[in-house]
């Protein structure tokens, strides 16, 4: 495997719940709660899980959007939280992000020209800007000529998504972070943008961290994927053997639950359709975080914590006393 | 049970008139469930709530056709009958089961205040019944449940009381404008459940409108697939999915990211935006983004013709000059 563009090691976001003001805090929302995690250079890192399963948290710390309560976050070997503001500002050159809606993630008062000309502002870059910027809009499929000194309104959602991700790749960084950056499109759209995003990792040689709650999107564009449960990482593995051999009781659920566009496959397969609710990430449940919906759930999982360990299977790493077999998930179903 | 025919509807909007819905005809028998497919902008939601006439009423002009319930012309009714009619015959619930609630009521007395509306029962005897709908959507301990206010509710908890309290009076017909769009995969499969075994258990017909292909997979009897306002291709499930015949369907097909794809390949885009609804229409509208458009497709507006048992398309292509021509591009790519 190639190196590793971030590292993330026993990493915890909490938020304290004021409940009293002027008291206190003794109430916190773990919303990343002990994660460990790398991103391999020109690779794509999917993350999926529900939405609370904290993943947006992860990407706003990574970007210094939120500050993490302990754990490290290292970008090539460096430890993000112990930099200084010039050192941070020189950085995030280096980590963007693409986020989830376009509609609220461009000025709605900037020409399109001047949203992508922002980073170069930012960083008092001035050599030839306005033919930098469209460059940059030939490359995410925007027409410079015709696009340049419109503003966003006047965009659908898929070309608004175009124009973020060009504001983006601008400086030439070294790691984008798109969270959710297709799930707000149409399907038609959807995969122009999933295309887009394809091209310029071969272009550019990017490296993703790519969240999404839809495993097929993540299926499509993933190396590697993770799946993540009230802020911690369930199962991790490589994106061909993730698909054929989900090992953990939650990523089989998921995936399970996903209606497959066709009607005969639909009908004839077994669904493991969980019960309840995702439990609150103040109060999680003791042990395994998920035993409460686990159909498999044992005494052992309400008792102790399922390290995050290396499987017999090639390249997985699951979080579970009882990783699932596939057999034997068709027959408890 | 319920027939449309020949509907138009035009909403009169700041920008000009928006042709929403362009000469729509379909029929349900009851006990159907028919999935109404197709993108924003499609018209899919504003056809929806004609059938309730629920569209804001001076702006929006029902131009031609009629909307035939149990052989009421729903079109002609005066707003008291339509009143009657809604909530108790046809019911509807929504995609955004948190605005669809008031936040200072109590559930109980929502659902209470819902089914002495249309039935004249005293306060006790509605409270009954408000227990047992909740007890048939599947939420546990509805007497405490039923004191609790919608915020204490999660996403799928809500969508759960709006589908109880669309169950009150037993409608025919049930309308889910995108059901279940805003919930967790998890989540979705649950509710999606829930609905088949309340249609086992009160027999109405159901019209689910989504832009999810996997979802009307698994529920749907009959599909219409609809793009700028018209059904372009109408048939039972396994026809639109096994014997897609018409342009816009198939490329909408392969445009999805697929879980039970193996391939690595890219997706297959359709070029360009969906059209815009304010402008005059001439020829097909599908024909600026078609893999197969011809010159004559820009002329002449297609049909919806039969090609088979209930099976209908609006195309100039005849099956046998589709599948060349599907053919033909595959070979090609």
């Amino acid at each position: 495997m190639t190196e590793e563009v971030l590292t993330i090691r026993n990493l915890h976001v909490h938020f304290p719940v004021k409940k009293i003001p002027f008291k206190k805090t003794t109430e916190y929302v773990k919303a990343v709660n002990g994660i460990s995690l790398s991103v391999h250079k020109g690779q794509t890192l999917g993350i999926v899980g529900e939405s609370g399963c904290g993943k947006s948290t992860l990407a706003r710390t990574i970007v210094g959007l939120e500050k993490p309560t302990s754990g490290q976050i290292l970008f090539e070997g460096e430890d993000i939280s112990k930099m200084n503001a010039k050192r941070m500002h020189e950085l995030r050159r280096d980590i963007q992000m693409v986020f989830q809606d376009p509609y609220t993630s461009l000025h709605p008062r900037m020409k399109v020209g001047e949203i992508i000309a922002a980073p170069f502002k930012a960083y008092k870059i001035k050599d030839n800007v306005p033919s930098r910027v469209k460059e940059l809009m030939e490359l995410v499929g925007l027409n410079p000529d015709e696009h340049y000194d419109r503003l966003p309104h006047e965009f659908s959602g898929g070309q608004r998504q175009r124009i973020g991700i060009a504001r983006a790749i601008a400086l030439k960084p070294k790691l984008l972070i798109c969270d959710e950056p297709v799930s707000a499109l149409d399907v038609s759209v959807q995969a122009q943008v999933i295309n887009l995003f394809e091209n310029l990792q071969e272009e550019l040689g990017l490296t993703y961290m790519f969240i999404a709650h839809d495993l097929s999107v993540v299926k499509h564009i993933a190396d590697q994927v993770a799946v993540m449960y009230l802020g911690k990482v369930m199962e991790i593995s490589d994106s061909d053997s993730f698909y054929r051999n989900a090992r953990h009781p939650y990523t089989n659920a998921l995936l399970s639950a996903i209606p497959l566009p066709d009607p005969l496959q639909e009908k004839s397969r077994k669904q493991l359709v969980l019960e309840g609710e995702l439990p609150s990430p103040t109060h999680p449940p003791s042990g395994c975080v998920f035993h409460t919906r686990c159909p498999f759930a044992k005494d052992v999982c309400k008792q102790s914590i399922p390290p995050l360990e290396k499987d017999d299977v090639q390249g997985h790493a699951v979080a579970c006393f009882y990783p699932v077999q596939h057999h034997e998930l068709e027959e408890t179903i | 049970m319920l027939e449309v025919k020949g509907l138009k509807v035009r909403i009169h909007s700041d920008k000009g008139v928006v042709k929403a819905v362009n000469g729509v005809s379909f029929t349900i028998k009851a006990g159907q469930t028919v999935g109404i497919v197709g993108e924003s902008g499609s018209g899919k939601s504003v056809l929806a709530q004609s059938l309730m006439r629920l569209n804001p009423e001076p702006t929006t002009v029902y131009t031609e056709g009629e909307i035939l319930f149990q052989d009421r012309n729903i079109l002609a009714l005066t707003d008291k009958e339509v009143r009657q009619l809604r909530g108790s015959d046809i019911a509807m619930i929504f995609q955004d089961p948190m605005s669809s609630l008031n936040p200072v009521f109590k559930i109980g007395d929502q659902l209470i205040d819902a089914i002495r509306a249309k039935q004249k029962m005293s306060r006790k005897t509605a409270k009954q019944k408000a227990t047992e709908l909740l007890k048939d959507v599947g939420i546990s301990d509805p007497d405490r449940r039923m004191g609790e206010y919608p915020h204490q509710f999660s996403g799928g908890m809500r969508q759960r009381v709006l589908i109880a309290m669309a169950l009150a009076s037993k409608p025919k017909l049930l309308i889910a404008d995108e059901p279940t769009t805003a919930l967790d995969v998890t989540i979705q499969a649950q509710i999606l459940q829930l609905l088949k075994n309340i249609q086992n258990k009160y027999g109405m017909a159901i019209i689910i409108i989504t832009h999810d292909l996997g979802v009307v997979a698994n529920m749907a009897d009959n599909i219409l697939v609809m793009y700028s306002g018209r059904i372009v291709e109408e048939g039972s499930t396994e026809d639109i999915f096994y014997r897609t015949t018409m342009p816009y369907t198939w490329s909408l097909l392969r445009a999805l990211p697929r879980l039970d794809a193996n391939d690595q390949e890219q997706l297959v885009t359709i070029k360009g935006n969906p059209p815009n609804l304010l402008g005059e229409m001439k020829g097909c509208s599908f024909y600026q983004r078609c893999p197969f458009a011809t010159e004559q497709c820009a002329l002449s507006d297609p049909v919806l013709r039969e090609i088979g048992k209930d099976h209908r398309v609006a195309c100039i292509l005849s099956e046998s000059e589709f599948i060349d021509q599907v053919n033909q591009l595959q070979s090609i790519q």
